[in-house]
Parts: C-alpha cells; sequence; structure tokens
C-alpha cells in the first residue's frame, strides 16, 4: 500500500467501508432468495453502524485531501454520521417492508447504500465538481427506489416526476457552478474564498449564485420548486419516503452550509434577504397546503416542504453582512438531526401499517387504531406532536433554538411569522391523531407483524424523541461545537510529475 | 454592455436577420404558395419504399439493457486507451503503481457490475 493513500484510509475510512460495503451488498442480494436479502439486510446494517461510530468517533482534523475533493472537518463527520443513522434506520424498516412480499426487490438494500454513499460524499467534500457528481449518485439512487414498487403506476409515475425534475435542478446547480467557476475561476470552495473579485464579475457571480440556490431549493422541496414533492412522496414506498425526506435535507443543508460559508464574503446580493423571502414562501405554502390533504403521506410532503423553510430561516441567520456567523451552526445542525429522527418515527409507523405490499395512507385508514393497536397509535402520536412543537418533546426544543436564534439576529418579524405558521401547523398534525382516537374503527384492523428490530427502532425513536426534548444539553453542545476551520489544503497527489511525460 | 460582449454585437444582428428573413419566406410561401394536396404529396415520405404501419412500436426491454450494458463498457475503454499509453511513461518515472491502483480499482467495480447482471441474467436475451 502507498505511503499516500493512508491519510486517505485514515480520516475516510467510514466513506471508504459504505462504498465498498454498496457493492458487496450487490453481491449478496445477486441470488434472489428471500434469504439472501436477509443477509444483504444484516450486511447493509452492520455497514450503517459501523460507519456511523467511525464518523462519530474520528478525530476531525480539518484538512482536505486531493484538492478540496474530500474535507474531513467537524461539519462533515457530524452529517455524514447522521446520515449513516438515517441510513441503519431505513434498512430496518425496508426489511419489514419488503420481507412480507413474495417476492422482495433485491436492489433496494445496495441502492439505498449508494444513495447514502453519495449523501455523504456530498457534505465531506468542498469540490464543487465532487458535490455535483455526489448529488447525481444520490438522485440517481434515489430514482429508482421511488420507483421500486414496478406493479404500482403511482410508484412509476412518482419516480419519472422526481427524475424529470431532479434532471432540471440538477442542470441549474451545474449551469450555476459552471458561472462561479467563471467568475472566480476556482473550483474548491476553500480556494475560492481566498479570492478577491473585482465588481465586473458581480453579474457573473450573482447569476451564478442563484441558480445554485434554485437548484438546492429543487432538491430541498422549497416553495416555489416544491411541485413535485408531493406526488412522489405519495408514490413512492414508504421506506424510501422517510429515507428521501431525512437523508436529502441532511445533505442538501450540509453542501449549503458549506457553500454559504464561501459565498458570504462577497456582498454582490443581498443573501440573507434572499433567504428569508424563500424561507417566509416556504412556511407559509408549506403549512397551508398541508391543511387540506387528506393523506398521511401529502401531509408528510408538506411538512417537509415546512420544515426546509424552518431550516432556510436557519440558514438566513448565519449571513450578516460579509460574516458567516459559524456559531449558529450547531441550531440548524440540532434541527437537522431532529427533524430527520421524527420524520424516520412517521414512515416507520407507515411502513407498519402497510402490509403485503399495500401501502396505507389515508387518513380515514386510520380510523380507531387507538384503540385496536394503542401502542403504535401512541407512537404515531408522538412523532406527530413532536413534529408540530408540542413539549416536552425534541421537536419543540429544536424549533424553540432556531426561532431564538433568528430572534437574536434580528429577523424578528421573519421568526414571529414562522411561529404563526408552526401553529397552524397543529392542526394538521393532530388529524391523524384525531381520526385515531376519536372515531369507531372500520372493519376489520390486522395490523401485519412487526419484526423485532422494528419493535426495537420504534422503541428507540420515540426514546430519542421524549429524550431529546428533555435533556438537549448533550447534543445540543456537541452539534453548537462544529466548526469549519478554514485551514490550507494537503493534497494527497503532491507527488504526480507536473510535466506530461 | 461590456466591452467584451459588445464585439459580439454584428452576431446578434446576423442572428436576427437569419431569422427574421426565414421566417418572411416561410410565412410568404405559407401564405401566398398554391396547394393541391394528394395522397402521395401528404405521405411521410415522398419517394421510397411506401411507409407501413406506425413507428411507435413497443420494444423488448431487453434492447435497453443491452444498450446501457453497451454503454458503460464503451465509457470504459474510453478511459482505458489513455491510460494504457501513460502506463509505460509513468513507470519509466517510477510512478507505475499510483496509476495502476486506480485503474484496478475501476475495473474492480465493473466487474462487479458485470456479475451482477450476469448473474441476475441481464446476458440471457431466451429466458
Amino acid at each position: 500500500m502507498k505511503p499516500d493513500a493512508l491519510p486517505l484510509i485514515h480520516t475516510f475510512w467510514p466513506l471508504l467501508l459504505i462504498g465498498v460495503g454498496a457493492f458487496a451488498s450487490l453481491i449478496t442480494s445477486v441470488w434472489g432468495s428471500v434469504r439472501s436479502f436477509r443477509v444483504t439486510g444484516l450486511l447493509a446494517f452492520g455497514i450503517f453502524l459501523g460507519a456511523a461510530y467511525g464518523f462519530a468517533t474520528l478525530d476531525p482534523v480539518a484538512h482536505s485531501l486531493a484538492g478540496g475533493i474530500l474535507r474531513a472537518d467537524g461539519l462533515g463527520y457530524f452529517l455524514s454520521f447522521l446520515i449513516c443513522l438515517i441510513g441503519a434506520v431505513t434498512v430496518v424498516f425496508s426489511f419489514n417492508y419488503w420481507e412480507n412480499l413474495s417476492e422482495p426487490v433485491q436492489e433496494v438494500l445496495p441502492l439505498i447504500l449508494f444513495a447514502a454513499l453519495g449523501m455523504v460524499l456530498m457534505v465531506l467534500t468542498t469540490h464543487l465538481l465532487t458535490l455535483v457528481l455526489a448529488l447525481e449518485l444520490m438522485s440517481l439512487s434515489l430514482y429508482v427506489l421511488v420507483g421500486s414498487r414496478r406493479a404500482d403506476p403511482k410508484s412509476s409515475e412518482a419516480a419519472i416526476k422526481y427524475f424529470l425534475l431532479g434532471s432540471v435542478a440538477a442542470a441549474f446547480l451545474l449551469f450555476g457552478i459552471s458561472f462561479l467557476y467563471g467568475a472566480t475561476g476556482q473550483m474548491d470552495l476553500s480556494l475560492m474564498g481566498q479570492q478577491a473579485l473585482s465588481p465586473d464579475k458581480a453579474l457573473l457571480f450573482q447569476v451564478g449564485v442563484l441558480l445554485l440556490l434554485i437548484g438546492f431549493a429543487f432538491k430541498v422541496a422549497a416553495v416555489p420548486f416544491h411541485f413535485w414533492a408531493p406526488d412522489v412522496y405519495e408514490g413512492s414506498p414508504a421506506p424510501v419516503t422517510g429515507f428521501m425526506a431525512a437523508g436529502v435535507k441532511v445533505a442538501a443543508f450540509g453542501a449549503w452550509l458549506r457553500l454559504l460559508h464561501v459565498l458570504v464574503s462577497w456582498e454582490f446580493l443581498e443573501l440573507r434577504t434572499l433567504l428569508v423571502i424563500l424561507s417566509l414562501l416556504t412556511m407559509f405554502v408549506g403549512n397551508l397546503a398541508a391543511l387540506r390533504q387528506r393523506s398521511l403521506k401529502r401531509i408528510m410532503a408538506y411538512s417537509s416542504v415546512a420544515h426546509a423553510g424552518y431550516l432556510l430561516l436557519g440558514l438566513a441567520t448565519l449571513v450578516e453582512g460579509a460574516v458567516f456567523l459559524e456559531a449558529g451552526m450547531g441550531v440548524i445542525l440540532f434541527y437537522l438531526g431532529t427533524y430527520g429522527l421524527l420524520t424516520l418515527g412517521v414512515f416507520a409507523m407507515l411502513t407498519l401499517f402497510s402490509s403485503k405490499g399495500k401501502e396505507i395512507s389515508k387518513l380515514d385508514d386510520l380510523k380507531g387504531l387507538g384503540y385496536t393497536n394503542p401502542v403504535f397509535a401512541a407512537a404515531l402520536t408522538v412523532f406527530l406532536i413532536s413534529l408540530a412543537g408540542i413539549p416536552p418533546t425534541a421537536g419543540f426544543v429544536a424549533k424553540y433554538f432556531l426561532f431564538a436564534r433568528a430572534i437574536e439576529t434580528g429577523l424578528i418579524w421573519p421568526a414571529i411569522l414562522g411561529i404563526l405558521t408552526s401553529a397552524v401547523s397543529l392542526y394538521y398534525y393532530l388529524g391523524p391523531v384525531v381520526q385515531m382516537y376519536f372515531h369507531d374503527p372500520v372493519g376489520e384492523k390486522s395490523m401485519p407483524a412487526a419484526t423485532l428490530g422494528m419493535k426495537v427502532l420504534v422503541s428507540f425513536l420515540v426514546l430519542g424523541a421524549f429524550y431529546l426534548g428533555l435533556f438537549p444539553g448533550k447534543y445540543l453542545t456537541w452539534s453548537n461545537g462544529i466548526r469549519l476551520e478554514a485551514s490550507r489544503s494537503t493534497p494527497i497527489l503532491s507527488g504526480m510529475p507536473q510535466t506530461r511525460p | 454592455m461590456t466591452p467584451q460582449l459588445g464585439q459580439y454585437f454584428p452576431l446578434l444582428i446576423i442572428m436576427l436577420m437569419a431569422l427574421v428573413f426565414s421566417g418572411l419566406f416561410i410565412f410568404l410561401a405559407f401564405a401566398f404558395g398554391p396547394k393541391n394536396p394528394d395522397p402521395n404529396k401528404l405521405d411521410v415520405y415522398e419517394c421510397g419504399v411506401p411507409a407501413t404501419g406506425d413507428a411507435r412500436h413497443r420494444f423488448s426491454v431487453k434492447f435497453f439493457i443491452v444498450a446501457m450494458i453497451f454503454l458503460l463498457f464503451d465509457v470504459e475503454v474510453v478511459f482505458l486507451f489513455p491510460w494504457a499509453i501513460l502506463l509505460k511513461s509513468f513507470k519509466s518515472q517510477g510512478m507505475g503503481w499510483e496509476i495502476f491502483w486506480p485503474m484496478a480499482v475501476f475495473l474492480g467495480m465493473l466487474a462487479v457490475g458485470l456479475f451482477y447482471e450476469w448473474k441476475r441474467g441481464a446476458l440471457d436475451w431466451e429466458k
């Protein structure tokens, strides 16, 4: 082994683990039997847990490899850790969801690993081209996952919609990056930040940043680029929707934090105002449109839009003139973790309610569940009221810190409007709860048996929702300590011959 | 307008002229030209073998798989040729392994893909 390869293995072994594991799971899943599905499931779960352990324990050294293609810093490790946990939870869901089918879709688990690889790479890079590549790896895997219920026309429709709009978003992103490159002459964000820009480059820069903003707004379903979200969320299998909602948000906002960190240093654009406007639009449309939905999955889609709005407000608090307020990142990181936990919780319940590949998502289907399945109904209630932000659950703490931060940094009116829309959201989050507890059960309700893993997982998620709500201190200290130190990059390939042989 | 963009102004004029004139002639032909339609003229293609059937057929999905595999291995070869040519000169500078391992990893990934599609029966036409 070359000595140059050592830092790569040393600082990024969890990333390599996911990559190698994705290929290994492709091999183990190839036999197409239920047994190979089980083996692959165990393998994927182990890989995610191992990688999560790695990212949590590795020491962030804040230096870049290979000219910014990979960067080991606190932010990247923290978000990768979240993504790995989300991946592990999704594997358990998928297991419960597909094992009930006579013929499990084998490709699901390797695709989840590949998508997670893309997400992790996305938060671990400062190089814009690698960012696009990682985003595409994530998106392409997700398109296939969304369409993985081949017998269901809704699933195929969702996949096509997601594919078309996702490609448009990628085109915007790539176009924006090319403009930024034209303005600065750099592809690596850490080098770009050291650049001084003359005012005649302002136009290129503005167009580039706006296009980038649009591209990412598509990915996190921010208004007015959210139209794909409800249909795609409804059409895809429940475990995939949960993975998509939680994972893509973490990855995209992670990439945004890195971009903002550099982009604020030139004051060619009122980034703060732009983000506040986008955030307010997203909060209002997301929360108001959710009121009219009759399907829990569509409600969760609009809820995801609304939460993107709160997170965008969090991004806006980080920008102050030409300064990136690094200390404020902790609030967003806390929110991302909490949102991921709660969303996965809701989709865990939806996975449990789907029997034999038939999804139960309509609110009417939930009628009387509080009497026929008291435990599951209670768990779903916890997740929903926590998403609405009721104490003493995690959702309350996350929202409290976010809005408090917004008020501290002078965004008083946006924060007040945000809190008001959040109050509106209580109505649609409580809708399913009302159906479960205040209506008599219709017909016979037979829940499919939950696997042991699923039961343990749901208990963990419920405990997590309360733990983060009652004792947020430890996690908050951790997320508040995350920094993006600027340091010189040490290229791994510095030994390459400079002249063409 | 910045001076760099200004020097392309004649190009803009040419494009506008092209647009105006071609549009004008198409419009004139459309408005004043004689029209005597007959079945042969309305046919999709006026000479050669008469067209039969509809162009919108359903293809077997196997064609797409073949196309995908072709694309995959075609791209591989695009990477492989320049690599093979440079390998010797890298080796003479004592850096043979540094360029060897990345390609080994890349080919390994492709091999896993090939194994996967073989095992899943994508290469059996009759199934």
